[in-house]
């Protein structure tokens, strides 16, 4: 084992590395939008989610109702409110989703207002700020605290839990592809021959890998007492911020009646 | 209280405990040390009635735990209630949404006034020192944290016999410290606990008795844990040190 002892002097083969690099990226981008999963304890943030879920659907569906300007200025000022708190990083991706939301409405609708469309203005305002209310909503949430706050319009448990494993999983195994990558990535030193075979061993590990978790979770489902029944519990409180929230909402949606 | 009688284990066609035997009785503390492959977790799994038996016969407090006796929902419920498993890679065992509703998860099935549960819960995080980790999503956690949640979750059931598998993997050296104690101080409440481990060093004094697999999958070493630590001669030829 004489060649574990000197230094070696190998001439590398670089390529591009787009390949690698790009997979990466977006996995990570992936897996940090998962991460979120963990609340934060601040403003918009913490308020319960069962609020934050029903309130926009409520705000959404009375806003494609509404062609009063004053009401549909009434709620582009209540996005304003909702996004002025919230962490940069968070109002820069609503931002630019609801740009692309106001660019594509009106290029799609825009030209029907030289046709003598009044309402197209309206159309284009409203499609963007239902995106922004929606973004503003998905943002500042827990994934699995909406999909409980379903439970209150009576989704099965059993449907609730499925898709919080479904979340589950895709966490755990984005995770893993990453991981597998960025040591691919380390170990190939940026240059591998046949990237898309590479690609399609890592498919088939994780798949391996999530077959061996689903058994691997019945066995735990099992040990633990699992009657098949599943039992849900919401333990956050209803608190000050709740309350304020509900207000504001509820001018919101009295506006709508008003300004008819 | 647990009784093995000369179990053969395949999978997938390979042999993987061979012909083992062993009886440990209600209190006993006993460590289960073996190189990598040996067959700990799968022995494990077994005790915990998660393996067919085809070969040999596994008797828990007097009962016979075969397919017949697993195929009852309720006496399996009862049976996993008496004996607690922590997973080796406790990723498959956390599935909830938050730390806290993992530790409540096994205490919901069963028909608990909540106030009792969340009494169970908060005593459970307090002895594995995670209480602050209540809200968060057990999966994001780091691993060692993951091994505690997994560790706080079994232990809130209050198990007779408590199955840890590599239980000291990815934990820092103080909560290795505490976790050492929490097994010594259940074990004098009258807990059976049952370890499979690589850092056998550490747990002098815990453990009263060790069984030890060879990498042929045969049980080589039943006895005294201290002075199987002491042979480091033995413990050379087999491939454990
Ligand atoms: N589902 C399976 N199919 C086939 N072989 C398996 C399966 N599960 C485990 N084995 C094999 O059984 C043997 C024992 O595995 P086991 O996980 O019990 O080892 P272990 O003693 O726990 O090792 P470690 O110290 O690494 O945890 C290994 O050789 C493994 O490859
Ligand atoms: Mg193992």
């Amino acid at each position: 084992m004489d060649w574990l002892k000197e230094k070696d002097e190998f001439e590398l083969k670089i390529r591009n590395e787009s390949f690698i690099e790009k997979t990466i990226s977006s996995l990570l981008s992936l897996v940090s939008n998962i991460r979120r999963l963990d609340s934060r304890d601040r403003g918009i943030y913490r308020i319960h989610e069962a609020f934050k879920l029903y309130f926009t659907l409520v705000n959404i569906i009375l806003l494609s109702l509404s062609f009063n300007k004053f009401y549909i200025m009434l709620n582009a000022a209540y996005v304003i409110l909702l996004i002025i708190p919230l962490e940069d990083k968070d109002v820069l991706r609503i931002l630019n989703i609801s740009l692309v939301a106001f660019v594509v409405s009106s290029l799609i609708i825009g030209p029907s207002w030289f046709w003598g469309n009044k309402n197209a203005m309206l159309v284009i305002v409203k499609i963007t700020i239902s995106v922004s209310l929606t973004m503003i909503m998905s943002i500042t949430s827990n994934w699995h605290n909406i999909i409980s706050a379903f439970r209150l319009i009576k989704v099965p448990n059993i449907v609730l839990f499925i898709f919080d494993s479904a979340i589950r999983f895709i966490y755990l195994l984005s995770e893993r592809a990453y991981a597998i990558l960025c040591s691919l990535k380390l170990r190939s030193v940026g240059y591998i021959k046949k990237p898309y075979r590479t690609l399609a061993q890592i498919m088939y590990n994780l798949f391996v890998t999530s077959i061996d978790m689903s058994f691997k979770m019945d066995e735990a489902l099992e040990c633990r007492c699992f009657s098949g029944e599943f039992k849900y519990k919401i333990y956050k409180r209803i608190g000050k911020s709740e309350i304020l929230y509900s207000i504001i909402n509820i001018i919101i949606i009295l506006g709508f009646f008003i300004l008819r | 209280m647990i009784e093995i009688k000369n179990l053969t284990c395949r999978l997938n066609g390979n042999v993987v405990l061979d012909d083992i035997s062993f009886k440990i009785n209600k209190g006993e503390s006993v460590a289960i040390i073996g190189p990598n492959g040996s067959g700990k977790t799968t022995l494990l799994r077994v005790l915990n009635g998660l393996l067919d038996i085809r070969n040999g016969e596994y008797v828990f407090d007097g009962q016979r735990i075969d397919d017949k006796f697993l195929k009852d929902a309720k006496r399996r419920k009862i049976f996993h209630k008496r004996i607690g498993f922590v997973f080796q890679n406790s990723d498959n065992q956390l599935f909830c949404k938050t730390v806290f509703d993992e530790v409540a998860f096994s205490l919901l099935q069963f028909d608990i006034k909540y106030e009792e549960v969340e009494k169970r819960v908060f005593d459970c995080l307090k002895l594995l020192d995670i209480e602050h980790l209540k809200e968060r999503v057990p999966y994001t956690l780091s691993g060692g944290e993951k091994k505690k949640v997994a560790i706080a979750s079994t232990l809130a059931l209050n198990p007779e016999v408590l199955i840890l598998d590599e239980p000291l993997n990815e934990i820092d050296p103080k909560s290795k410290r505490k976790i050492r104690e929490l097994l010594k101080t259940l074990n004098d409440y009258g807990k059976t606990i049952i370890c499979a481990t690589h850092d056998f060093e550490y747990f002098k004094g815990v453990f009263k008795r060790a069984i030890v697999i060879s990498s042929g999958h045969k049980i080589i070493y039943d006895g005294d844990f201290e002075s199987l630590i002491d042979n480091k001669e033995f413990l050379e030829q087999n491939d454990i040190i």
